[in-house]
């Protein structure tokens, strides 16, 4: 600070340069103190600079568990970032959470990824996040390389039970319902628990349901590219017209719901399954394997009552099962409104494969139903349980039989015959008439008997009965063991006994002496 | 008012010895005829030196706010606390007096005393003539008040030493207390390397 200034004085030598007045520097050793303390700070700074990655916006239903400067995300358990604030949302409808990742988290970051809350949850399918009730929740993530990156994100409120980069397959189902399946549900192969149910959702435009499930790696060969699914949910008991079945499945599914697979014929021959592919969930194991690809749809119609009959009846061909009832409902044939002359308009379907056969001909269904009419070929509904009292529809060969057809011209119509029930059924509806003949009969009888003529008729008819039983009575007196009837008949029974005697008497001597009948009797033969 | 140094005399800063003054030359240095202590009418180079440490100590004053000071972990969790949310988490636990202790120890007595000092070697450079005796009392004040900022430092000090129960609970130190403790020891040395003499030798200079 204070300058100094160099000694000046004459130099007796002269030949001395002079010295060199200097300012002394400003500069203080102490002001390497703030210099280093500004480098700590700038290392510092940097420091944080380094460990700070981007900041991302998660969206959640609540904020449960969330707490902002607390709440870590985690992957693979190990810190990626925390939740540095919770805010609500404008709307209300939820919660933003404002999250600083660490350092070198881009990759993490993409459309893709999933974030959820990691809380104590405990269900039928298991227990997770145990570990939770002690440390506070957490939020996962479950991150995807590829896509384009991304700094918002919506959070799941059910944790995926598989990461979305797990090795299985992961393959979608559609199905009518949804059953007692639930995420985490069972996916089994034979009895052996295989995959889960990672979760549903109602597709917008068709209103199916869609399962997502995954397969474990170890088991993805064994789905193959025309496997069936089936929903294993619990028990099924169905009492229809092939009688009662009841199926239960394992244990857990009994309890939790779930879905087995199989494959139809040999495993080998059909192509591997490929994640991302669409099956079919079908109700039961037997809807499974009642699948056909070619169908053809007939109709009959049909007079008699259906009652028994309903959708998925058999339709048989001499015992076997051909076909199915798809609907009947009753139709007024346009000719007449009459509710009397109404029929029953019933859909079969026929599903040829069931017994080795195809549509594929060269004769158009036209035609092909124009000729097996012309053979005989009929319908008509059977009694399939005399139990039950369920329907099926039986076709038959009755080339005899009249061709009735009520239908429009485009319909494949088959036409139908009385059934043998049906035939029992008209028969029972006669017999009211005759037990009413019966009864009128009867009635008629009543009064006739009551008539006085009759009454009169029966007081003879009992004066007479009167006087027939005196003479039987008479008569019986007159036979009793002392009457002198009986004493008569049995002198003149004698009688006759002894002319007998005499008779043969006679015959013995004309034996022996023939002439005697001239000569007269040989008394030296003489008596006996 | 007429100084020590007008008059040629210097005062012993370790004996408190009256002598006269004698410049010593270049090269030497005047010594107490008692105590043979160092005798300086100013300490030399105070303003720089203050100066130069009260920026440092601004330096350091953002670090040791902005980093975690402690952690304690309870059963598993925990999460560090700044100083600032620190005295937040003591006022929402119902202990406003501690929260309010540890709020004018830690962050408004370092602050004062930075701002303070800055201010004082600013006056002194601009030769300020104002209020220069509430200055010189601020000074004293500031001085007394320096080594209660080592409050945090000592509690941390202790409760990390203290709370050691493995699982159950545990206190860390934090990177923020090593820089705190900074501040508060650049902010000693500058209120001691300041000369509040330097406040009263305006007014010989302005006559």
């Amino acid at each position: 600070m204070s300058s100094t200034d160099a000694p000046s004085g004459h130099d007796p030598s002269g030949a001395a340069p002079a010295a060199i007045v200097e300012r002394k520097s400003g500069f203080s050793l102490v002001w390497i103190v703030p210099i280093v303390a500004a480098l700590i700070g700038a290392w510092l700074w940097w420091d944080a600079l380094q460990k700070r990655g981007p900041e991302i916006t998660i969206e959640f239903h609540t904020a449960e568990g969330l707490e902002a400067g607390k709440t870590k995300i985690l992957f693979k358990s190990v810190e990626v970032g925390s939740i540095e604030s919770v805010e609500l949302k404008p709307d209300l409808s939820g919660v933003v959470c404002r999250a600083e990742m660490g350092p070198k988290t881009e990759p993490l970051l993409h459309q893709e990824t999933r974030f959820w809350v990691v809380r104590p949850r405990i269900g039928l399918a298991g227990v997770s996040g145990l570990s939770t009730l002690l440390s506070g929740a957490y939020i996962e993530v479950d991150p995807v390389r590829e896509g384009q990156e991304s700094r918002e994100f919506v959070g799941l409120e059910v944790p995926p039970q598989t990461p979305i980069d797990a090795p299985g397959l992961k393959l979608a189902l559609d199905a009518d319902a949804l059953g007692s399946v639930g995420v985490g549900s069972p996916v089994s192969h034979r009895g052996l628990t295989v995959g889960k149910v990672e979760g549903y959702h109602l597709l917008q435009d068709t209103d199916a349901l869609r399962i997502d499930i995954y397969i474990e790696p170890a088991y993805a060969q064994h789905v193959r590219a025309d496997s069936r699914f089936w929903n294993a949910s619990g028990i099924d008991l169905s009492f229809g017209a092939e009688g009662l079945k009841f199926t239960a499945s394992s244990f857990v599914s009994l309890l939790s719901g779930g879905v087995e697979f199989d494959t139809v014929g040999d495993e080998g021959d059909s192509p591997a399954a490929k994640s991302g592919m669409l099956y079919r969930l079908y109700p039961d194991r037997t809807a499974s394997r009642e699948v056909f690809t070619q169908t053809r749809e007939y109709v009959l119609y049909v007079t008699s009552s259906v009652r028994g009959l309903a959708p998925g009846a058999p339709v048989e061909f001499k015992g076997l099962r051909l076909g199915t009832v798809k609907s009947f409902k009753m139709v007024q044939p346009k000719f007449t409104d009459a509710l009397t002359d109404a029929v029953v308009r019933v859909v079969i379907e026929i599903e040829p494969e069931r017994i080795g056969m195809d549509f594929r001909t060269d004769s158009t269904p036209k035609e092909l139903i124009g000729r097996v009419i012309e053979r005989g070929l009929r319908a008509q509904l059977a009694s399939g349980n005399l139990l039950t009292g369920s329907l099926l529809v039986e076709l038959v060969i009755e080339p005899d039989s009249p061709v009735k057809l009520r239908g429009q011209p485009d319909e494949l119509e088959l036409p139908t015959v009385p059934s043998t029930s049906e035939e029992i059924t008209q028969t029972l509806d006669e017999v009211p008439a005759l037990m009413a003949d019966a009864r009128r009969a009867v009635s008629g009888l009543a009064n006739l008997a009551d008539s006085p003529d009759v009454r009169a008729t029966v007081t003879s008819a009992h004066a007479a009965l009167e006087q027939a039983s005196a003479l039987l009575a008479s008569i019986s007196t007159q036979l009793a063991a002392q009457s002198s009837l009986q004493i008569r008949l049995a002198d003149a029974l004698e009688e006759l006994a002894g002319g007998m005697r005499a008779i043969r008497q006679l015959a013995d001597t004309l034996d022996r002496q023939p002439e005697a009948l001239i000569k007269g009797k040989d008394s030296s033969v003489g008596d006996r | 008012m007429m100084t020590a140094a007008q008059a040629g005399l210097v005062a012993c800063r370790t004996c408190g010895l009256v002598s006269r003054w004698t410049e010593p030359a270049p090269g030497c240095v005047s010594c107490c005829p008692r105590c043979d202590s160092i005798l300086r009418r100013r300490k030399p180079g105070s303003l720089s030196r203050t100066a130069a440490l009260v920026l440092a100590g601004f330096l350091l004053y953002i670090p040791a706010n902005a980093l975690p000071v402690m952690q304690v972990i309870y059963a598993g969790r925990g999460e560090p606390d700044t100083i600032l949310s620190g005295v937040e988490v003591l006022f929402n636990t119902g202990q406003p007096a501690v929260a309010i202790l540890v709020l004018f120890a830690s962050i408004t007595v370092p602050l004062i005393k930075l701002v303070g000092l800055a201010l004082m070697v600013l006056a002194v450079r601009r030769r300020s003539l104002w209020r220069r005796r509430d200055r010189t009392v601020f000074y004293r004040l500031v001085e007394f008040i320096g080594r209660w900022s080592m409050l945090d430092i000592f509690m941390i000090s202790i409760l990390v030493a203290l709370v050691k129960l493995q699982a159950l609970s545990t206190i860390e130190a934090g990177q923020g207390a090593i820089w705190f403790a900074c501040v508060v020891v650049t902010t000693m040395f500058a209120a001691g390397s300041f000369d509040p003499r330097l406040i009263w030798d305006v007014q010989e200079d302005r006559r």
